[in-house]
This record gives structure tokens, C-alpha cells and sequence, in this order.
């Protein structure tokens, strides 16, 4: 970012040896000329968001004057130290540079803002900010957010309410390496930049949905945004219906029918069973054909149903099918199937004959039929049996998995254990935002 | 195969019509009912009914302009919180700056403080009604303060404070055994009447001082975001508010109906409510008297539970310590200091045999008029900005009425710590 004007000016900014410094420290300070006339107060630290380097790099200064506000390039400090920072021009040949499209400000848009800790999983608030210089850059290297940093704000810097140094004070600092920061206001998200990988994917889903349960609407739908499809798909899982429903209702439809798409289809029926009808319509509209069309099935019925409990990922085969076939027509499909616990032999007009485990299949020989090994008759649901007695029936008769059918026979969906789980748990497992 | 899913999602989600609304308006009510019916504690108790008996009917026009000053209040609180999802603490930080918030915090922890005080004080004096010595009741009652809250979530909490809403009703039934002449009650209702003494001042400024408090503000919009109120059932959640409002400055009216009717014509002096319960006794009925002091007994109670929690939570939340009543000591230390210091010094203070309770009443009666115009004015400032409440900012009416009770509020507060300082600044008569 250095322009040919001032060759590698930012290296010869005189910086004394040190332990990093605090924003807040500088704020307010007087900035001089080389003739210590004063040039005006610092009021920001402006960032770059377009650079590629480990760390956010300060680009300049934001000064206030009595007549504007304007920013100092870091090009043109000479000194920068507590109580003494210099420019190394005479006040009348300053440039008065206004912020940059590419500039976002530390104390306007990252201090007393939340942020999250990626390694402690938390959302917690910025008190402070450490910068510290990297081969004459001055770099954001980390977030105080302990006690120290809001003493150190709040009574001035390096001193306690007691009148002692802040150094010397058993005040807990915490500070959060910018490695394990995310922040969450809205021009913040143009630093990812500076990471090779965006932060929050490298959590589990389950933590990224603890973190999305402790912060504000706004703020969820921005960390939202960030996730890929996959992830964000994960990750509604992991929360309850109404914030689910609210998550989906926030995002621009396409994205969040692809997020849709993703989910399996109950639980994307789920979902959009909690969302307002005509904004329903518009994002199955926009869904794949062949997932709207699953997902539509499973609308149909109430969510404490059977019918509304199910997915419709099951496997079937005819009964005249010998073992060795079943088993080289089964493996493509084990690699998509979000459980494939049993599959079901049916017969040319999908009424359910009988089922069996993969185990039994296994264990089967290779040249029998189907039809011979399959395990008769098969408990299954019709669709309109209520969610408490599908889950009584699957933990009385320790079933993984219970076949839906219509009053005919036909098989139309497959309940699996982790549907009925959370009816069978006294204590929800879903996430809500701060318990209080 | 597409085309049905509209009417299948919507049949799954949407009961229609009025069923709809009134089940709605069930889940989102609560924040602002309990937050205004918290407002008559013991010290509101106290100084109606003073107003009642030595002003009689003359102060019950104010009650309108103050529920209209307390709707337009509490719904900025309520719509703040509902769209922005955020505390106010925390947005007062967020925008102008941790020092502000530090401080204004502060102001609140110690004023809050002076008011736990002044519950417990209630709080003892209803149950001595009952002869129930302050030495029992105390502990009994601060340990069903803080186990209210330990074992209990939001939800279960909520309930028995919206149940002891209702037991407010009992200031009703005191009025009517008071037996008012209805017609003059309707009267010097709608026809105001202004004195220029001292002490006609004094009592003005104490009704609107008890009714519009700094703490509920951060309380009322830290439940909202807590119910999860946002945009789209904050207009149900209004109605919450409103309806709160009213139902609130409506016990106020009857506690000083119950007193005019009785007490004024007899010319008693009262300092207290527990006086007015005690002398309403052989004046309008026994009933009376215990269920005035049973209404006390709940008030104070009551506000002693949500006010340590509140004061807790609105510092956590704005200086960034974790905060919960699930979270252990380790979890959250700075919360449960709070929490639990509170309700030790607030009942402790109580205790200590000979206490003076009046210079600690009087302090957070200076500190919350002190504190309630920085409120205001942020909450102001707050609504009017557009980055944070899109279309949802004041329109320009409400505005006016926003800063002209802010205006009146300041002006109103700053006379009352004047005359607290300097006694006797206006004449006696």
C-alpha cells in the first residue's frame, strides 16, 4: 500500500520498544508537527480492510481539528509513543485525507461491540484493543475484553481506582488473539479478508449455534451469512423452531432455500411449517424441484404426527431380488441416506411386504431372494398417529426406524430414532437464547 | 406439485382471526404488565395514599397526564428493545461509549440499592400489620426473594409475577369498602386544579418521581428482548404495555380514593403506608385495612424480587459480564455479587435494630431523579436513530410528547432534588 512518494516511510516510524498498545490510550491524544505545533486530537484508528496480510494493518490516524475531521497516513507518523505522537511534516503541508471506501475504524466500529471468541465459544464484548508493530506496521493483534481493559477505559490509562499502575494490578486481563476473533457488526465482515478461512466454519455446529442463541437478530443473521450452505444447514439443525423460522425468515429467499434444500426434508418441512404462509410458498418455489415436492408431502400433515415427523429418505427393494444384488445395488445409495438403518421390500405398487437390517442382509447368503430372508410383518404408522405414540412404539419395540404407510399399505416416509429423540429426553437439548 | 405447498404451510402455521390474535397477544404479554404494576411498590403505595389523605380527591386529575407520560415512556423502552433486540445498557454502550455507560450504571446500582431498601422497609411494615415482627419476616422474605428466582427460569417467574398483578385488585376492594361519594371522585378527576404551595409542589413531583423510575426502562426492554419480542409481534407487545400502564396508575387511583374517602375528612396525617392501612381500620372497616396492607405486603414483595435482578442484569449486560440465575458463582461472579448483595444489604439494613431508614430513602429518591433525565435522553437519542430502528424511528407527533415529557420529567425531577437540598424554597402557603 505504500505509494512511490514515501518509500517505505511506514518502517522508519519511530516506535520504542514495548508491550503493545491499547486504542483507548490514544484516543484523545494530541498529534504534533515536526515543529510540536499541535495538528489536532486522534479520534479513530483507521484499518484496511483489502489487504491480505495475517493481521488487520492501521492505515492511518483519524484526526479532529477545530474545523474537520480528517485522516493522518500512517506514512506520515514519525513518532508514535504514549504522550508523544509527531508527524514528520509541518502542519501547513498535511494532507487532509477523508476515510477510504476500503477503511473501517477500531473505536467507531470493533470497540464496545460484541465479538466471538471462537476459542472459548462465547460472544463477549470488546473493551479494548492491543495494537502492536510488525516490521514498522501497526497491526490489531488482539481484543481485551477482561476487567483490565474496562478499568483501563473507564479511569484513563495505566491507572486503577486505587492510583496504581495498571501493570501492576491484579485486575484479570483477557485478551483474544485476532486468530480467534469474529466480529459481528455489519463492516466488520469485510475484514475476513485477512483470514485465509473464514472463522466461525472451523466451529461445530452445535458451538456456532450456542453462539447464535446469546446474540441479537441482527447480529445472528450476519454470523449467518458467513456460513456455507452446508454449515448453516448443520448448524439450524441444532436450534429450535421458532429461532430456526425466524434465521430462515431474515436471509434473502435464494440462499435460504438452498439452505433448505440442504436439510433434510422433515426437518426443512419443520422449519418452513413455522414460517408465514406466503413467504412459505415463495421459498418452496424456489427449492430444487425434487426437494420441493418432499417437502410439500410432508407440509401437508400436522407437525405432532407421524406424517409430520417423517423423512422420506428410505430404501426399497423388490421381493425377487437375490441377496448379491441387494447388497451391490445398496452400496451407492449407503453413501447419501441420512440413516440407512433397515430397507423395505415392496412390491410393485410400494405396499410394504417386509423389511430387514443391513446386518440381516449380511448375514444373509448370496443367492437367496429377498423374499425368503426379509422379516414379516413390519410395525409401521399411518400418517395421522400422534407423535407421542410413534416415539411409545419405537422405544417399547427398540426400532431404529418406522415405516410410514397410507391406510393401504403404501410405504410413504420412514421415522428414524433422532426424530423421535427429543420426545423420548425429558429436557429439551435445543438451544434458546439465555436461559434466564 | 408445487402449488399446494402455500395453502398445506399455511394451514400447518396459521389459525386465523381473533383466536389467533388473542393467543398471540398471551405469548407476548407480560413484560410491560409486570413492569408497570412493579412501579406501585411500596414507596408508590406510600405516596398515594398520602396524596389521598391529606389532598383528597383534589390530586386525581394528575393520574392522567402521568399514565400518558408512563405509556409513552414505556413503549419507547418496549420498542427499542423489540427491534433492536438488545438492552438498553447495551445500546447505550454501543453508541455512546463505555465511560458514559459506566457511570450511569453506577448511579443506577446505588439508587436501586436505596429502593431494595425501601421494599424490604414495606415489606416489614405490612407483616408487623399482621404482628409478624420485622425479625421474621425479613429473612423470610428475602430468602423467597432470591429462591424465586435461583430455582425458577424466565417463564415459571413470569407467572407468579403476573399473578401477583392481580392481587393489586385488593386496592379496588379497599376503596369501595371506603365507601366514596362517586360524583365528587369523577369531578376532581376531570377537573384539574392547581395550588401553588409548598407542600402541593412536593406531593406533585413525588407522584411523578414514584410512577416514572430509571430502572424499568432497562427492565422492560431487557424482558422484551428476553420473551424474544421482535418487529413482527411488537405490535401485540404495545398493547402489553399499554394496557400495563393503565391498569397500574387505575390501583393508583383507588389507593387514593380509599384514602380521600376516609382519612382526609377526618384530617389524619399519615407518613406511610402501613399508617394509612392501620387507619383506615376504624374508619372504613376492617377489610379495608387488611387488604390494603395485604396489597403492600405483595407490592413490596414483589419489587423487592425484580429489582436485585433487574439492577444485576442491566450492569452485566452493558459492562459485559456474564449473566444468569442458571450461571454457578465461577460462571458469572460479578452477577451473582450483585444479585445477592442487593437483597443481603437491602434486607440487612432493615434489620439493624435502630437504623435511621429516611436519610437511605430520601438518597435514592435524589439519585433517581438525578438519573431518570440521562435515561431519558438516551432512550431519545436511541429511537431517533435510524441505523439502528429503520422505519420504526419516532414519527413526528410522538416525538414532540417523547421530548415534552422528558422536558417536563427533567424539569419536574431537578426541583425536586433543589427542594431536597434546600428545604423551604418555596413558601409554606
Amino acid at each position: 500500500m505504500t505509494t512511490p512518494s514515501t518509500p517505505s516511510a511506514a518502517r522508519t516510524t519511530a516506535v520504542p520498544a514495548h508491550e503493545g498498545f491499547f486504542v483507548s490510550e490514544f484516543l484523545g491524544e494530541t498529534v504534533r508537527d515536526v515543529a510540536r505545533h499541535p495538528v489536532g486530537k486522534i479520534s479513530d484508528f483507521a484499518v484496511a480492510t483489502s489487504t491480505r496480510a495475517p493481521f488487520p494493518r492501521v492505515t492511518g490516524l483519524l484526526i479532529r481539528d477545530r474545523f474537520e475531521t480528517f485522516v493522518l497516513p500512517w506514512e506520515d507518523v514519525a513518532i508514535f509513543q504514549h504522550g508523544a505522537v509527531r508527524t514528520r511534516l509541518v502542519r501547513e503541508d498535511l494532507l487532509h485525507r477523508p476515510a477510504r471506501e476500503d477503511e473501517i475504524f477500531l473505536a467507531r466500529h470493533l470497540l464496545d461491540k460484541q465479538i466471538v471468541d471462537i476459542n472459548g465459544v462465547k460472544v463477549v464484548r470488546v473493551n479494548d484493543l492491543k495494537l502492536d508493530v510488525l516490521s514498522g506496521d501497526l497491526v490489531l493483534t488482539a481484543a481485551d475484553v477482561g476487567v483490565r481493559g474496562l478499568v483501563r477505559r473507564v479511569f484513563g490509562a495505566g491507572v486503577t481506582p486505587r492510583g496504581g499502575r495498571l501493570s501492576d494490578a491484579s485486575l484479570p486481563a483477557r485478551l483474544i488473539p485476532w486468530d480467534s476473533m469474529q466480529p459481528l457488526h455489519g463492516r466488520l465482515e469485510r475484514l475476513e479478508t485477512t483470514m485465509p478461512q473464514e472463522k466461525l466454519q472451523r466451529l461445530h455446529p452445535a458451538d456456532i449455534a450456542d453462539i447464535l442463541s446469546q446474540v441479537s437478530g441482527t447480529e445472528r443473521t450476519g454470523i449467518f451469512r458467513k456460513l456455507d450452505v452446508e454449515t448453516a444447514a448443520e448448524t439450524l439443525h441444532e436450534l429450535e423452531p421458532e429461532i430456526q423460522a425466524e434465521i430462515i425468515e431474515d436471509l434473502p429467499e435464494r440462499r435460504a432455500s438452498e439452505i433448505l434444500e440442504q436439510m433434510p426434508a422433515d426437518e426443512a418441512a419443520d422449519v418452513l411449517g413455522e414460517i408465514e404462509g406466503d413467504h412459505a410458498r415463495d421459498l418452496v418455489q424456489l427449492m430444487e424441484k425434487g426437494a420441493a415436492e418432499e417437502v410439500t408431502e410432508l407440509l401437508v400433515h400436522d407437525e405432532n404426527t407421524a406424517g409430520g415427523l417423517m423423512g422420506t429418505d428410505f430404501v426399497t427393494f423388490a421381493p425377487d431380488l437375490t441377496v448379491k444384488e441387494t447388497l451391490q445395488r445398496l452400496r451407492p445409495l449407503a453413501r447419501d441416506a441420512e440413516a440407512l438403518f433397515y430397507f423395505y421390500v415392496v412390491d410393485e405398487k410400494d405396499r410394504v411386504l417386509g423389511a430387514l437390517s443391513v446386518r440381516e442382509l449380511l448375514a444373509a447368503e448370496d443367492d437367496a431372494l429377498l423374499e425368503s430372508v426379509m422379516v414379516t410383518p413390519v410395525r409401521s404408522a399411518t400418517p395421522d398417529v400422534s407423535a407421542d405414540e410413534v416415539a411409545e412404539t419405537m422405544s417399547k419395540y427398540d426400532l431404529l426406524a418406522l415405516p410410514v404407510t397410507d391406510p393401504e399399505g403404501v410405504l410413504v416416509g420412514i421415522i428414524t430414532i433422532d426424530d423421535v429423540v427429543d420426545r423420548l429426553q425429558p429436557q429439551p437439548r435445543r438451544h434458546r437464547r439465555r436461559l434466564r | 406439485m408445487i402449488a399446494p405447498a402455500a395453502d398445506t404451510a399455511s394451514a400447518r402455521s396459521e389459525v386465523r382471526g381473533w383466536k389467533r390474535t388473542a393467543m398471540l397477544f398471551l405469548a407476548v404479554l407480560g413484560p410491560g404488565m409486570i413492569t408497570a404494576n412493579v412501579d406501585n411498590d411500596a414507596g408508590g403505595i406510600a405516596t398515594y395514599s398520602i396524596a389521598g389523605a391529606h389532598f383528597g380527591y383534589s390530586l386525581l386529575w394528575t393520574l392522567v397526564p402521568i399514565t400518558i407520560a408512563l405509556i409513552v415512556i414505556q413503549e419507547m423502552s418496549a420498542r427499542l428493545g423489540a427491534i433492536t433486540g438488545k438492552g438498553l445498557g447495551e445500546l447505550i454502550r454501543e453508541n455512546y461509549g463505555l465511560r458514559a455507560t459506566f457511570y450511569l450504571l453506577v448511579a443506577l446500582l446505588v439508587t436501586d440499592i436505596g429502593n431494595t431498601v425501601a421494599e424490604f422497609a414495606g415489606w416489614a411494615a405490612a407483616l408487623e400489620i399482621f404482628g409478624i415482627p420485622r425479625i421474621v419476616s425479613v429473612p423470610i422474605g428475602a430468602f423467597v426473594v432470591w429462591w424465586i428466582v435461583v430455582k425458577g427460569n424466565y417463564k415459571s417467574v413470569e407467572k407468579v409475577f403476573l399473578i401477583a398483578c392481580t392481587i393489586y385488585l385488593t386496592y379496588i376492594l379497599s376503596a369501595l369498602f371506603a365507601k366514596p361519594v362517586w360524583k365528587d371522585v369523577l369531578k376532581q378527576t376531570f377537573e384539574p386544579r392547581i395550588e401553588s404551595s409548598a407542600a402541593w409542589i412536593l406531593m406533585i413531583i413525588g407522584i411523578v418521581g414514584t410512577t416514572i423510575a430509571p430502572w424499568m426502562q432497562f427492565y422492560l426492554q431487557s424482558s422484551i428482548v428476553e420473551k424474544r419480542i421482535g418487529p413482527e409481534e411488537y405490535e401485540l407487545s404495545r398493547w402489553d404495555v399499554i394496557v400495563g400502564c393503565i391498569l397500574t396508575d387505575v390501583v393508583a387511583f383507588f389507593i387514593i380514593v380509599a384514602c380521600a374517602a376516609t382519612l382526609f375528612p377526618k384530617g389524619i396525617r399519615i407518613a406511610g403506608a402501613e399508617q394509612a392501612a392501620l387507619a383506615l381500620k376504624p374508619l372504613a372497616g376492617k377489610w379495608a385495612g387488611t387488604l390494603f396492607a395485604l396489597g403492600l405486603a405483595n407490592a413490596s414483595l414483589f419489587a423487592a424480587s425484580i429489582l436485585p435482578l433487574a439492577t444485576a442484569y442491566s450492569i452485566c449486560e452493558g459492562l459485559g459480564f456474564e449473566a444468569g440465575v442458571n450461571k454457578t458463582w465461577s460462571e458469572a461472579p460479578q452477577f451473582n455479587t450483585l444479585y445477592t448483595g442487593m437483597i443481603v444489604i437491602g434486607a440487612g439494613i432493615i434489620l439493624i435494630p435502630g437504623v435511621p431508614l429516611f436519610p437511605v430513602l430520601f438518597l435514592s429518591q435524589v439519585l433517581n431523579g438525578l438519573l431518570l433525565p440521562f435515561v431519558l435522553v438516551f432512550m431519545c437519542l436511541l429511537i431517533n436513530r435510524t441505523d439502528l430502528m429503520g422505519e420504526h424511528v419516532n414519527g413526528r407527533v410522538w416525538n414532540w410528547v417523547a421530548w415534552g415529557t422528558c422536558l417536563v420529567m427533567i424539569g419536574l425531577t431537578l426541583v425536586l432534588v433543589v427542594t431536597s437540598i434546600w428545604p423551604g424554597l418555596f413558601p409554606a402557603h
